[in-house]
């Protein structure tokens, strides 16, 4: 009969563990940010060029007309510089109230829309893509969000699409 | 806010130096590419693929940048950037999707971050696109 005998401390051989080691693979890319734990590490192809990420943008606010909504409600922000002082878009773009404007988040974990859209009577949707670190809903960082009983089709994000 | 994802080489930049964020020494700029960044690989602008430089897209745009700090806190906030299609699509592009910011005073432009628009866009002529940061780009403590 075989007795098996313990050993003792001193000879046991530790089995040494890094922090890192103890963590799920999900756990490991988290822990590199918050856009690889969304999309993991770019991948690249047999000729070595990077795989596009998947498309995460989601709806947030249907379409309403700009003028539908309360005074102020949008900030000028949305549409001083980009519209109303430039000088590069056609005359009815510089005139937002008259737009339709809708929002999107730019991925479902958003907390608020980033992706904002104003589309003028004329085809053109121009862009406002929110991308500072403030708390949404801030005075410097507004995130204005509304909701309708719009059942339509999303509309185009731009008249090439 | 879109993610604000760190460059792993852009945060060695800065702590070497290379790249300033407070004050107004260095000036960042915001460029528009198409290719998913490789933020540990990534380490200068060339490392991305840019839209072509026409139709109202001159190749990047100036963010003016500034750096103060309040506290053990600084906040770098930049201006809202404009782009305006003009001529065709910005860029002659429907593939733009990434906004990295780099520093380009640095000497090889060092990457810094990006937002993730989330899709592809296309800018066609007449259309705009603006790149809001809010209150601020970044704050580091």
């Amino acid at each position: 009969m075989t007795e098996t005998l313990a050993k003792p401390h001193s000879l046991t051989k530790p089995n040494v563990v890094s922090k890192e080691s103890l963590l799920t693979p999900e756990e490991r890319i988290a822990a590199l940010g918050p856009h690889a734990r969304r999309h993991g590490r770019v991948k690249y192809d047999a000729d070595g060029n990077k795989i596009p990420f998947p498309e995460t943008a989601v709806p947030a606010c249907p379409p309403v007309r700009m003028s539908d909504l309360p005074k102020g409600f949008i900030p000028k922000r949305f549409y001083e510089k980009n519209l109303e002082y430039n000088q590069q878009v056609a005359s009815c773009c510089r005139k937002p109230e008259n737009h339709i404007i809708w929002s999107e988040k730019s991925h479902p974990e958003e907390a608020a829309p980033d992706r904002y859209f104003l589309r003028c009577e004329c085809g053109a949707v121009h862009k406002i893509f929110m991308a500072g670190v403030g708390t949404p809903g801030d005075e410097d960082d507004p995130r204005p969000q509304w909701k309708s009983d719009y059942s339509g089709p999303w509309p185009k994000r731009s008249r090439a699409d | 806010m879109a993610t604000y994802t760190k460059y792993e080489n852009g945060i060695q930049a800065m702590l070497a130096g290379q790249i300033i964020a407070y004050g107004t020494t260095d000036a960042w700029l915001v460029a528009i590419t198409t290719d998913a960044p490789d933020v540990a690989a990534d380490d200068e602008l060339a490392d991305a693929t840019q839209i072509s430089s026409n139709n109202g897209y001159p190749g990047s745009n100036d963010t003016a940048n500034s750096g103060t700090r309040s506290g053990a806190t600084v906040t770098v906030a930049c201006a809202d950037v404009v782009w305006t299609a003009s001529g065709g699509n910005l860029g002659s592009s429907t593939t733009g999707r990434y906004f990295p910011i780099y520093d380009d005073t640095s000497t090889t432009d060092k990457l810094i971050a990006y937002h993730d628009y989330g899709t592809t866009f296309t800018v066609a002529t007449g259309e705009t696109m603006t790149w809001n940061t809010g209150a601020s780009l970044l704050t580091a403590a």
